[in-house]
This record gives C-alpha cells, structure tokens and sequence, in this order.
C-alpha cells in the first residue's frame, strides 16, 4: 500500500521577500519640496478663510468650505504617503491604518447624521408626534 | 483527499517513524522569528506602531465628534469669540514644519549620520515645545476672556479636544529627548534606526491630526 | 523581535565587534534582573505566554466567584416577593458590579487566557511578539479589577449606575458616591490592558506563524482570537473616550453630560455601544472558535466548510461596527435610525447562522465521541441558538420596544454569554487542560459539571423569558406580590444556586485531577490526549516553555493531523505515525528566551494609586505617575533579552553572546508604545 504525503514544500509559502525590504525612500531634496507644498497648502488653507469671513453666509461658502475640506484631505494624504512612507511601504501597515481611518469616519460620521439628519427633531427642539404613532393615546 | 472526507483510522499503525525533522528551502529556521525572519518579514515593532496608530484614530475621531455635536449646543461664549486665526495658522505651521524635520532625522540615522541625527532630534522637539508654548499661550488668552473648562459645553469639549492632542504632543517630545539623550551617550546607533523611524510615525500622526482639528475646528467654525 | 534561539548565526558574530549594546547594567536596573523558572518570583516576572495565560484564566475564575456571588446573592433576595435582604441601594450596586465583573474582568480574560495561551502554540511560534507587553497586560487587567473592586471599600458605595453607565444618570447629583468614579477609571485601566493586548497578538498573529503557515492554514481559534483582536484594537478607543468624558464631568465639573448646559444624553449612548457592541462579538468570537476546535477532533473530521467559518467570522467582526444603535431603539434616535439599524441587525445573525450550520455539518455523519469538552460545545450551540433566536427578535424594533428593559433582555444575553461564551470557554478548559498542566481533568465529574450546569443555566434563565413577556422590569430591586412573577422567580433562583453547584463540582475536579496526578500509578496522558489535528498537540504536555524543539514547517490546514493520517491509493484513511513519534519530546535544552522582567508588574501597580489620588487625593496621583514613568524607562531601557542571565533549566550553555542587534532595538520601542497607552489612554 502506498501512502500519499504531500511533500514540505508548499506555494502559498509567503516568504519575506526582498522587495518588502528594500523600500526606498525619498531624498532629502524630495522631503524639502514636499516640506514646502504642505506649506503652501497651508497657507492656501488660511488664504481661504479670510475670503470666506467667517460666519459663513457668503453665497460661494459651500464652495470655500469644500476647497477646505478637500486641502486639508490633501495635506493628511501626502503626509501619511510621503512622511509616513505609506507610499513605498508595505501594504499592511498603510492596511491596518487606513482600516482604523475608514471606520472612524464611518461611525462618527453615521453618529453626527443620527443627531442631525436622521432624528424626528425639528430645529426648536420639539419632536414629530407622528414618530411616536401616538394617534390613538388620549391627548396629553 | 478533500476536506470534508470521513475519517476512519486504520486500526494498525503502519512501520512508519514519524517524518524527518522540518526543514524549507532557502529558510533559516534556527532563527525564525527573529529580525524580519518571519512570516512577513515585517518588523513587530513598526507593525505594533501602525496598529496603535489605526487604534488612535477611533480615540481622536470620538473627540472630533463630540467636541462637533457641543459646539453650538451651549450658551455663551462660542469658537469665534477667542478664536485668533493669524496665530493658530503660525503654530500650525510649526507643527507641520516638525514633521519635516523629523524626517530628516530618520534619514540621517539611516545613513548613520549621528551629528545631524542629534540635530533634527533637537530642532523637531523645540518645534513641537514651540507648538505646545503656543497651545499654553492660546489657553491662557482663552482663560483670561471668560472661557473655563467648566464655562459651557464648547469650552469643555474645545479644551479636551486639543488637551489630547497636546498630551499627545508631549509625549512624542518627551521621546524624541530620549532618542537625542540616547544618541548622545553612544546607544542609539544606525542598527537601531527603527527606533528612530517609530518614534517618527507617531510623530507624524500628532501632526496629521492637528491638520484635521485645525481646519475641522478653527477655520470651518 | 525578542526570542533568540541559540546557536547565534553570523548575524550575532558580527555584532560583537560592532557597537555597544545597553547591557543589564546600563539599564535602570534597581534591582538584579529576576531569573529562573521556580518558584513565586518567576510567576510574578514571567513573560512567558502559557504562563500569562494561566494566570489569566487563575485571575478570570477569582472575579468569576466574586461575580457569581453577587449573583447569587441577586436572587436570593429575588426569589420571594417584596423581600429586603438588600436594599433598593446595595441592589443598584450588587447588579452593576455583576453586569461589570464577568463581562469585563471574567468573559474578556478568559478569552485573552486562551489567545495568549494557545495562539503562539497554534502558529508555532515560540511566545508572542512583545512578550514583556504581554506581562503588562496581565497586570494591568489584574490592577485595573482589583481596583474597581475596590470601590466596595474605599468608594462610599460601589458603581451603581449599570454596566452601560447611561448619562446623565451616572452624573454626580444622581450617583454621589464614588462608585462611578472607580467603575470610568478602573474600565480605563483594563482597557488599556485589551489595547495593549490586541497590538501584541495582532502583531504576532500575522508576523509569527511557522513557515508555511498561510492565513488560510491558521486553526479557527487563532482567526477567531485575530478578528476579536481587531474588534478590540478599535473598540477600546471609543469606551476610552466615553469613560474619559464622563471622568471629567465627575471629577471636573466639566458638561458633556449636562443636560441643564444643552448637552445631549444620546452622546453617551452612541459612544458607549459603537464600543459595546463590538464587545460582544469580543466576548463570544473566542468561544466559536473553541468549539471549532474540538466539534471536529469529537466528530473524527476536519471542520465543515472552514472557510465559511472563518469568512463569517471576519464579517461577524465588520457587521459588528453597523448594529450598535439597536441597543437605543427606545431612546427616541428617530425612526430612520431604527429602520436602518433593525435591518443591519437582522443581517448579522446570517454569518452566526453560518457558523451554526457550520458546526452540524461538522457532527453530521461524525464519528461522535461525547467527552466532556464535546459536552460542553454542544451546549453552546443548542444554548447560543436559543440566545440567537430570541435576539433576531429584538432586531424587530416594535416588539423590542415592549421587551427593553424587561427580564427578556436578560434572559437573552445570559443565553449567549453564559450558554455561549461561558460553555465554549468551560469546554475549552476541559480540552487544553493536559496542554496546561500535563494532566486531564476527571471525564465523571466533568460531565456531572456540564450536566448540572445545563440544567442550572436553563432553570435560571429560561424562566426570564416568561418573566420578561410578563412584564417585569429588570433592574428593580422588588416586585410585588399578585403579578404571576412569583413562581418564575423561585425557579430561577433555585437554578442559580445549582449553577454554583456545577462550579464546585469543576473546582473540586480541578483539585482531585491535581491529586490524582501526583499518584505513583498515574499514568500521563502524553502529547495529544484527544487525538486532535492543530499543531499544539504536536508539543509535549504540559507544553515545555520554548514551546516547540523545532518550528514546524506547515504544509496543511490540521497539519498535525496530517502528520499522523494518510490516504492510501483506494482513498481510504490510513494512520501513518503515532502521535507519540510525530510530536516533539520538548527535551530541548539550548532555546535562549526572553528574560523575565520586574517592571510590567511595577509599572501595572502604579495605575491604581493614579486612580485612587484622581479621587481622592493628587498627591498620590502624582506618586503613581512617578513610579509609571520610572517604569516606562525601566521597561524601554532594558533589553528584552538577558544576556548575562540563566535561563534556568532551559540554558545549558555558560558561555553568552551579546544580545542581538534588533533584539536591543526591540526594547525601547516595546517602551514607545507603552508610553502612549499609559499616558495617553
């Protein structure tokens, strides 16, 4: 009788590869450049709220605060790729943070539209009695 | 054999002596585990920093809510009563000027260049004790126009927000003193520049997260 | 990387020469370094896994009998109406302090006993990733309970506010004592201690499987314990900020929770169950994967559909994020948010459904042998099915507005916490119990054990089921005589007590095992007692402290299995190896292991003196911070290896090489991390 054994070695063997190792990073002319656009951003970022002037009534304020939240999506970006060398690093580090980043956004966002958006309050704080479907209940 | 085949044992056990001791390929299973000789060939201890990282992400992203959901609920004085722009945008600006010193001291320890290690470690902790001289300066302002941490709703959750944020600060310059310490007795060497390269990723993380607080809380009030 | 085996490669030679490493001497070494494997010394300082385990799973049974006694203590002033053995006060405190203790200082460490015991074990590594954080997990869970516990004593009353501690009942007008106090800070304790946790053993989980050992080829315990660890990476967080908000309006007059400044009480419930939620999926994920572990060893086949298990897992692990709300149904979040979360939560019992499924087809056609660790999964199944089922009815958000806060909730998550988890965990024990401590349990008491326990369980919770329909509150301290709740409750509260018998039952198996061992005619079991197929088995029992002699190449799904078992032309199973012959003698003597260390233990013990001076007095609250700081350094300074220790028995080599290049880089970064979590979290 003879006996199948599979062999040791194995394909879905995941070796260390020497890519994994051998990241490369940016030059330090590279960090200079990228040290300067996030300023830049910056200053971008303040330029865009004075012409907005607070307390936001301005007609293209949607607009201004868009441009806002989008440099400031754009400075998290290049700093998490290029400080934090998400960009030439293995992919699960840039996995298990962006996983953390994902669901906070999700949940927290889901909770701030349950308080805003979703709930049967109206603006003075009263709520919709048709919610409570208290058609029937004597009137208090 | 599939997965899922019914098992009978063989009621005699073959001459068989068991297999010969495990041995890959092109493996040194001496020292599996050690190094980045493992399944991955990651380093632990940068894996367990970005885990921490994803983790800090809930804990800021529940602060930033909550300090969203208080700010306009309270009564009294609101965000833009105190808020001085002009000089948040400049501390701001320090904090992201800090990142980018404290990349240049991971590739100096990656080169093994210890006196310029030192000296991005010095210049990325004076600018992070600029930003927090600064957040001490802007709570003091603050203190002094009428806003306690008890005053209302966006006091409280204004101050424990960027209170967090500057725990987080401290903490990252109490470790970058260690490293400059360490280097300057001898024990922080180029073999060593993961340490440098961690510390820096936390580093980085206080600074994109004041990038969301800044806009999310100072400029979109 | 903190586990050097020797003997040192080139790698180490050439580090000799190189620069200077931070010997034990240039540590903030106080005191020598603690050495051995003998005595009490080296249990307090151990770093070792399977050491930390049990210690774990020793700590989780000593809260077990102290919740079960205000358990018991529940119902007996329960058992007959308008009784006043306790008072409506003391009863407040006796079910918070229940509610808080076996969810997060029994169920959540059990789990943590068997991921730190048996995932380095089922990956074939030799310990975890940051061993030393490992200790400090422990200490910091065994501080953080002590400490909240301590509240009976020192806090003018214990927490009295729930386990889920709503807001602004929980605020100092409505709960003067310090209960609540001890319940924020000492939560935050052992919530660092499960974040910690979840960093070790994600950290180890993915970089330290044996070679070969494909995500695909892990046992189901250890995915489950990977997705629990994701679950609490996350979760952690929130209740951290929650327990941090409510802190500061206790102790600092802050307002988050003040109703009469404009806040809004629903701020708490959202936080509290984005965390609380995932949490059950923590406490019962450890427990499928015991019993998807030993279905198949009982039913003498491999795992139906593994990947169905291990895919419902993970998805159990990111459904568990979209269901939090159906906890608030009757808090008025508004309609939408009940529709959308009803229908989430009826989604997520599909994956659990999965996996139930799952564990039949693994019986069906078995060859089913009725140990006791079968017993006991069996119960889980049948028992979780029946929590399972009357949760989907919750998921119905009209009827789970008539059954919130009614005795039917409680009868629910008592048939999945404790006829789930619970069963799973007690089933676990009486499997891996030779792998612990190299001698089996009694298979007769262990089946009185389960047997009186099912009844016990099902005396006292199934009746909750009627009460609740019937209407009676939970939380109340009474109830009034002439409602039909009379009987139900006598019932319940005889089924208590015979839960405690079932436990004094387990607890005397444990001695007499012990005893029976010690006996010049006892025989041992060896290896691999149950003929089982993941490769812990593959090591002697009680498994040797370096683990494995060699680290297995993996080149199956249920490769010890493998090892043992081959398929001959005409596909008929056909034994090829005794287990004896397979697995490894343990005899190995020159594995270099990470030292044992002082300062987890001494950094832990400086959280409750933090804790009580933010109460109290900041004076000691400043001392405490003293001592965490001077440990931190301590921790980060030293090497996670010592070179110039013995390592007692395990080391016959006298001569040493210095410590190894990452090995001396690992230390001050394992201390990075700890200095977040402490000061920050």
């Amino acid at each position: 009788m003879t006996v199948t054994h599979e062999g040791t070695a194995d394909a879905g063997y995941e070796a260390a590869t020497d890519e994994a190792r051998h990241e490369h990073h940016p030059s330090d002319a590279q960090y200079w450049k990228v040290g300067l656009a996030l300023g830049l951003i910056t200053l971008l970022e303040v330029g865009t709220y004075f012409i907005a002037d607070p307390p936001y009534d301005h007609e293209l304020a949607p607009l201004l605060i868009g441009s806002l939240i989008f440099m400031m999506v754009l400075k998290f970006v290049v700093i998490g790729a290029y400080f934090m060398h998400l960009k030439f690093d293995n992919r699960l580090f840039r996995n298990v943070f962006v996983a953390g980043l994902l669901l906070a956004v999700g949940v927290y966002l889901a909770v701030l539209t349950a308080f805003e958006f979703w709930t049967d309050r109206y603006e003075d704080g009263t709520y919709d009695q048709d919610s409570f479907l208290v058609e029937d209940a004597p009137a208090g | 054999m599939t997965d899922n085949a019914p098992t009978r044992v063989a009621a005699t056990p073959t001459e068989a002596t068991g297999p010969a001791p495990d041995h890959l390929d092109g493996v040194d299973l001496e020292s599996w585990g050690l190094g980045t000789n493992n399944a991955t060939g990651l380093s632990n201890n940068k894996l367990g920093m970005w885990l921490f990282l994803g983790s800090d992400c809930l804990l800021f992203g529940a602060l930033i809510s909550t300090y969203l959901l208080m700010r306009h609920r309270g009564t009294g004085i609101g965000p833009e009563d105190v808020f001085d722009i002009p000089f948040t945008s400049v501390s701001s600006f320090v904090l992201l000027m800090s990142s980018m010193s404290m990349v240049f001291a991971v590739s100096a320890i990656a080169r093994g260049d210890d006196q310029k290690l030192r000296l991005w470690l010095l210049v990325t902790s004076l600018l992070g004790g600029t930003f927090i001289a600064g957040q001490v300066y802007e709570f003091t302002s603050f203190y002094r126009e009428g806003l306690g941490y008890t005053t209302n709703l966006f006091s409280s959750a204004f101050y424990s927000l960027t209170g967090f944020h500057g725990v987080h600060v401290t903490v990252g310059i109490i470790m970058l003193m260690s490293l400059f310490v360490l280097s300057l007795t001898g024990r922080l060497k180029q073999d060593r520049a993961e340490t440098v390269e961690i510390v820096g990723l936390y580093w980085h993380f206080v600074d994109i997260v004041w990038v969301l607080i800044f806009t999310i809380v100072y400029l979109i009030p | 990387m903190a586990i050097v085996e020797r003997p040192t490669t080139s790698e180490a030679l050439e580090l000799e020469a190189g620069p200077r490493h931070a010997s034990p001497d240039d540590a903030l070494g106080v005191f020598r370094r603690p050495q051995g494997d003998t005595g009490w010394r080296s249990w307090l300082f151990t770093v070792d896994h399977k050491r930390i385990g049990i210690m774990y799973g020793a700590a989780a049974l000593f809260f077990f009998l102290v919740g079960g006694i205000e358990a018991l203590i529940i119902r007996t002033q329960l058992a007959a109406p308008e009784q006043e053995i306790v008072s409506a006060d003391l009863y407040n405190q006796l079910f918070t302090m229940h509610g808080v203790t076996m969810i997060f200082l029994v169920v959540m460490p059990i789990g943590a006993a068997f991921a730190n015991f048996l995932v380095p074990l089922q990956i074939g590594a030799r310990d975890v990733a940051f061993p030393r954080l490992n200790a400090f997990s422990f200490w910091c869970f065994l501080f953080g309970g002590l400490f909240f516990n301590s509240s009976w004593f020192l806090g003018g009353g214990a927490a009295d506010g729930g386990w889920f501690a709503y807001a602004p009942n929980t605020s100092v007008i409505f709960s003067p004592s310090h209960g609540m106090d001890f319940y924020a800070i000492g939560l935050q304790i052992t919530g660092i201690a499960s974040l910690v946790g979840a960093i070790n053993l994600i950290a180890t989980i993915l970089n330290m499987r044996a070679p070969g050992m494909t995500l695909m080829k892990m046992p189901v315990f250890t995915w489950m314990s990977l997705v629990t660890q994701f679950l609490l990476l996350f979760a952690m967080p929130v209740i951290s900020v929650a327990l941090f908000l409510l802190t500061f309006d206790r102790l600092f007059d802050a307002n988050f929770f003040d109703v009469s400044a404009g806040a809004d009480p629903l701020l708490w419930e959202h936080l509290f169950w984005i965390f609380g939620h995932p949490e059950v999926y923590i406490m019962i994920l450890p427990a499928f994967g015991i019993v998807s572990e030993t279905i198949p060893v009982f039913s003498r086949k491999p795992i139906f559909g593994y990947e169905f298990i291990v895919f419902s897992g993970a998805a159990i692990g990111f459904m568990g994020w979209g269901v939090w709300a159906h906890h608030m149904f009757a808090s008025g979040i508004g309609p939408i948010s009940v529709a959308a979360f009803a229908v989430s939560t009826m989604f997520i019992a599909v994956p659990t459904g999965v996996k139930i499924l799952n564990w039949m087809a693994t019986m069906w056609g078995g060859k089913l042998t009725f140990t006791t660790p079968m017993l006991f999964s069996i119960g889980l199944v049948t028992m979780f099915t029946i929590g399972g089922l009357s949760g989907v009815s919750h998921a119905v958000a009209p009827a789970d507005t008539q059954q919130t806060d009614t005795y039917y909730i409680v009868a629910h998550f008592h048939y999945v916490l404790f006829g789930g988890a619970l069963f799973g965990f007690v089933g676990g024990f009486y499997y891996w119990w030779p792998k612990a401590f190299g001698h089996m349990l009694r298979e007769g008491l262990g089946k009185a054990h389960f047997w009186t326990m099912l009844l016990g369980f099902n005396l006292t919770f199934g009746p909750m089921h009627v009460l609740g329909l019937q209407g009676m509150p939970r939380r109340t301290h009474s109830y009034f005589d002439g409602y039909g709740f009379n009987v139900w409750n006598l019932v319940s509260t005889i089924g208590a007590f015979m839960i405690a018998l079932s436990f004094l039952i387990f607890f005397w198996n444990i001695f007499v095992s012990r005893r029976d061992a010690r006996k010049p005619e006892w025989v041992a079991p060896g290896p691999d007692p149950w003929d089982a197929r993941s490769i812990e088995w593959m090591t002697a029992s009680p498994a040797p402290t370096h683990n494995f002699d060699h680290v297995p190449v993996v080149t199956h799904r249920d490769e010890f299995w493998y090892r043992k078992y081959g398929e001959t032309d005409d596909h008929r199973i056909v034994r090829i190896a005794a287990a004896e012959d397979v697995a490894q003698t343990g005899h190995r003597r020159d594995v270099h292991l990470p030292a044992p260390s002082y300062w987890p233990i001494l950094l832990c013990a400086s959280f409750p003196l933090i804790g009580w001076g933010l109460i109290f007095n900041l004076g000691i609250a400043f001392a405490g911070g003293a001592l965490a700081l001077l440990a931190i350094y301590g921790l980060a300074m030293e090497p996670a290896d010592d070179p110039d220790g013995g390592h007692g028995h395990h080391d016959g080599h006298a001569d040493h090489t210095p410590t190894d290049g990452s090995d001396a880089a690992a230390s001050p970064t394992d201390g990075d991390a700890d200095k977040e979590t402490t000061l920050v979290d």
